[in-house]
This record gives structure tokens, sequence and C-alpha cells, in this order.
């Protein structure tokens, strides 16, 4: 009996285990709180109104009415309690964000990655003579160059990205040594959140000498060789080469990953790879998980996660790692009624 | 019909001179310049609209105090919460501007609805639009948000305004084509579906401004439009 007992509970638990491990590899149900509830016939303001989301918590102050367009009686949900009815929109508003910072300096959701500035005194010292430009960087020094197109430190001050070009070529650099170069012309670049990881999108194959000569090709070599200079590439830093594409509709870094996506010509690409059934999508609305394996994609109506599971399009949204985890956090308005955060982990 | 003209032509003369007073260009200052150069950088709209040389530029004139208004940062960050209400509860959040033309859902959907009701199908087939899908449905409301997203579409719908107005009010009284821009740019911006006295009365209206809330300027709105008219 006891043999039993102890089989029986080694059973129990590898079933627990295996129930543990499986629940991991899924997504968990997102959790759901309810801040507020509208009454009937009660609207948001929304441009009135402010909801800022971090991964610790849900600043929420809603102004509320229940009349018509800019007609009270208004109310005001602060700090968990609920105030009014105020007969003025300027009284309320005194009374939602008395002591508060003004809500029209927030940021709008997006989840592509905006590096911010370059930490004080990270500048580059920049230097051109006869044989060109010259950028020296912590130690590092790239050119010279001909032309120095474009420049940008990262937020950490790591490093810098430039594009360059020569008479025979073009250049893509980093201060830490990895360089690219190329026909054709740079048209931006973009590095990922760690600032390792950038890529660069050119126009055409030609360079600048080679161009100088176009003019004097024979009428058919002129309609090819223009046909080739409205092409388009993606060079990373690292020395990959994506396309010829007729068109890059975007180039971007998600926020949550390290990855490089484009657009190019209706296909969405993950480190130059197509992404199956990714859909039509704004790159601000696409939240990739740093594996690839999982996303979110918001639009107006709904978030709609990888696994197929959707719910109503948030007012605010944020996604950040958590234990090597995708969390995401959002505030909708449920049945135009309950002001709800969730969480969910991809 | 006398007294109608008469009482249009001595209160535009009245207007002409309040609407030389004030150099917008100087009140606005960046704002009006930026708008300018939007407008310079892109000329493709004032082709894109299809109509005769003074339509075109009664149309342009009508929505240049939209855009000397609008704020791209404001755009982002605002209007994406409201578009959202809008799109999932429909008529209760429709009160808010989208995109350089500023125009509203509420604006948008009495357009479609005017074009399928005062159009003909040979007039629409002249026109290259297609009758707009015609019910009140998260789908059809995402479908317009999408639409007003669209700069080709805020230009395609400022047509339809000049079509529509032409329709709604082409037997109102005009003097001059200074009077009926000031006619049409009070309509684009208190709403088309008022009747024609009451939009005349409305004309000389001070309640244009630029602020995000609690104006401490406010401006007539057709004399915005007339000024640019004017300088091009």
């Amino acid at each position: 009996m006891r043999h039993a007992q102890r089989q029986f509970s080694a059973l129990t638990a590898a079933a627990v285990l295996l129930a543990g491990v499986a629940g991991t590899a899924v997504a968990q149900e997102p959790v759901r709180t309810v801040l507020y509830s509208l009454e009937p016939g009660e609207t948001i303001l929304h441009r009135e109104s402010m909801m800022a989301l971090t991964a610790e918590a849900a600043d929420v102050v809603l102004v509320t009415t229940r009349g018509k367009g800019d007609q009270g009686p208004f109310f005001v949900f602060r700090d968990g309690t609920r105030k009014g009815p105020f007969t003025s929109l300027k009284d309320a508003m005194t009374a939602a964000y008395a002591g508060r910072e003004n809500p029209q300096q927030r940021k709008p959701d997006c989840a592509t990655y905006a590096p911010g500035p370059a930490p004080d005194g990270s500048q580059p010292a920049t230097s051109e003579d006869r044989s060109g430009v010259t950028i020296r960087f912590k130690g590092a020094t790239i050119g010279p160059h001909r032309v120095l197109l474009s420049s940008k430190v990262t937020p950490d001050g790591a490093r810098i990205y430039v594009t360059a070009s020569d008479d025979d070529k073009a250049w893509f650099e980093s201060s830490d040594g990895r360089k690219v170069s190329f026909g054709g012309i740079p048209v931006g670049f973009q590095f990922g959140p760690d600032g390792k990881n950038a890529a660069v999108q050119v126009e055409g194959r030609y360079s600048m000498n080679e161009m100088k000569g176009l003019s004097k090709l024979p009428p058919q070599k002129f309609a090819e060789a223009a046909k080739e200079l409205g092409k388009k590439y993606v060079y990373t830093i690292d020395g990959k080469m994506y396309g010829p594409f007729d068109s890059i509709d975007d180039l971007w870094f998600p926020n949550t990953s390290n990855d490089l996506y484009f657009k190019a010509q209706g296909q969405v690409f993950r480190n130059g790879v197509p992404l199956p059934k990714a859909g039509s999508f704004n790159s601000c609305e696409f939240y990739p998980s740093p594996d690839g394996r999982s996303y979110a994609v918001v639009d107006y109506a709904n978030i709609t996660f990888s696994d197929g599971k959707a719910y109503p399009s948030p007012l605010a949204v944020v996604a950040y790692q958590d234990k090597g985890k995708l969390v995401f956090r959002w505030i909708t308005l449920e049945k135009n009624r309950d002001v709800v955060v969730y969480q969910r982990t991809m | 019909m006398l007294a109608a003209f008469l009482a249009a032509a001595g209160c535009f003369t009245a207007q002409a001179r309040a609407a030389l007073v004030e150099d917008y260009a100087a009140i606005f200052g960046g704002k009006y310049a930026d708008a300018e150069q939007f407008l310079r950088q892109n000329a493709w709209i004032a082709g894109a609209l299809q109509l005769p040389p003074d339509d075109t530029r009664i149309a342009v004139a009508v929505v240049f105090p939209e855009i000397i208004r609008f704020s791209a940062l404001e755009d982002d960050i605002q209007v994406r919460g409201l578009k959202v209400l809008y799109v999932q509860y429909g008529r209760a959040y429709m009160d808010f501007s989208v995109g350089r033309f500023q125009m509203k859902p509420s604006f948008v959907e009495h357009l479609e609805e005017d074009y399928g009701r005062l159009f003909s199908g040979g007039e629409k087939a002249v026109i290259g639009i297609p009758a707009f899908e015609r019910a009140d449905t998260p789908r059809l409301r995402e479908k317009r948000v999408r639409r007003l997203d669209d700069m080709e579409w805020q230009v395609r719908y400022l047509r339809l305004f000049m079509l529509v107005m032409e329709k709604r009010h082409g037997a109102a009284v005009m003097v001059g084509l200074e009077d009926r821009l000031r006619f049409y740019a009070t309509a684009y911006n208190v709403g088309y579906l008022s009747g024609d006295a009451a939009l005349r009365q409305m004309m000389n209206k001070r309640r244009f401004h630029i602020a995000l809330m609690f104006p401490t300027a406010t401006y007539s709105y057709a004399d915005v439009a007339l000024f640019y008219f004017r300088a091009h």
C-alpha cells in the first residue's frame, strides 16, 4: 500500500510538473482589473483624459460628461475616486490635474523603437580637409570620406553609426569597427534598442562616379540604368544584403526586440526572412516578441495576438520584457462602460 | 430676391473691410508659414481635386485654416484613442478631427450619405467614386477611419464637399468668388447641413483658434480662408 501511495504521489508530481511546463509554453490568460465603470449616458472626454501605463503602474485620470459635445455636467475620476458634477469643463480640468503633469505632454503609443538623444558630452569630433570628412568617436576613426550623409550616437553613448559617400562607393559604418560598402545612395538607417543591430536602406546600386557617366549611355542602356536606380536594398551593419525590391515601405526595429523588420512589396520581413501570415499592419501597431515566435497587432478595433486571441482595442498599451517573457499591459473601454486594465504574458 | 442680393452685397462689403484689417500670416506666424509650405510641397492636391480652377482655389482656401491648426504630434497622441472609441462605439465618440484637413467622422458620414442620396449613378460614374456602404457598424466605421488616415482620401472627401455644397447650396445668393469662398469656408467649419441664412449669420463669428483648449484669441474662419485665397 505504501509503495502504491509513493507511486501515485510520483505520478501526481510528474503530472503537475508537466502541466507547469506546458503552462509556460503557451500565453497566459490576461489578468483583468476594472478601474472605473461609467454611469448610463456618461462618455469619456478622451482629449481631456490621461491614460499612462508602465510595467509597474496604470496612471489614469478620466474626465467624463453626461452631456453632448462640450456640454456638462462633467465628472472626474482620479486616484480611485469620482468627483463632480462640475458645470464647467474648466473646473473639471482643474480638479483632474491639480498638482499633476500637463496631460498634453505624454508621448504617443508606438511599437517602433525611436532612440532618444545621446548622453551629454558624447558628440563626435568632426574634421574636414582635402582628403574629406573624418569623424572621431571614443578612440575610433571613421573616414575620411568625401561626403558625410548622416550620423547618430546610440542613447547609451557606446557607439556612433554613420552613412557616408565616396566617388566609387557609399558606406554604412559603426565606431565599433563594423562597416559595409555598396553602390547606391543610403537614404536612412535605424538601430535596435540595444544599439548593436543596425541597417540602412539604399536606393540603386550606382556609385557617384557611375551616376555621372549615365548621361553618356545610349538610350536603351540609359533606360535600363534608370530602372536600376529605382531599386531598393537593405544592408545590415554585419554585411547582409536584402533586395532588390521595387519598394520598401518601412524599415524599423521594434521596442520589444533587436530584430530587423522591414516591409517591402507588401511583405513583412524579419531579419530578411518573410514573416508568414503577418497581414497588413502599421509598424507602430506591431509588437513582436524577442524570439519572433509571438506578437500582438493593435488596430482600431482589437488587440490581436499571434495565438488568435483578440480583445477590444486599447486606449493605451505598453509592452516590456519580464524574466525573458513579453508582457503586455493595456487599458480598454469594455461594453461602453468599464475602463479595464489588462495584463497578458506571452 | 433683390433684397437678398442687396443684403448679401452689403454684408460682403462690411466683411471685406473687416477681413482687410487682420494680417493672419503675422498673427499665426510660423504655423501659417508651415501651412503654406505644406501646400507647396503637396502641389498634387490641386490636381487631385479634379475641379474647375476657381473651385480648386476655393477648396484649398477652405481647408487652409485647418492646415494651420493641424499638429502632427497632437494628432498622434490624442486622436488615436478617439478613433478607437469611435470604431468601437460609434456616434457618442464622433466629435474629433483627423489629419491635415481636420475632418470629423460626423462630417464624413454626412458627406457619404449625401453623396449616395444626391448624385445619380451616372453622376457617380463621372465623379469616379462609388457609393459608400451604408450601415453603422464597427467594420464600416474602421474603414471610414482608415480613409480619414489617408491624405488622398481627405482630398477626395474635400472634392465631395465641394460637389455636395453645389447640390445643397447652389441656389444661394453669392456675390462674387470671395463671397462664395467665405460661405463655403463657414460651411466647412460649422457644418454644411445648416441652411443658407444660418451659414450667412455664422460667417463673421469669431470661433476659430489654434489653442488646444481655452483659447485667449479667436478669429473668423472665413476671414482666415479669405486672407490665404487673396494671396494665392
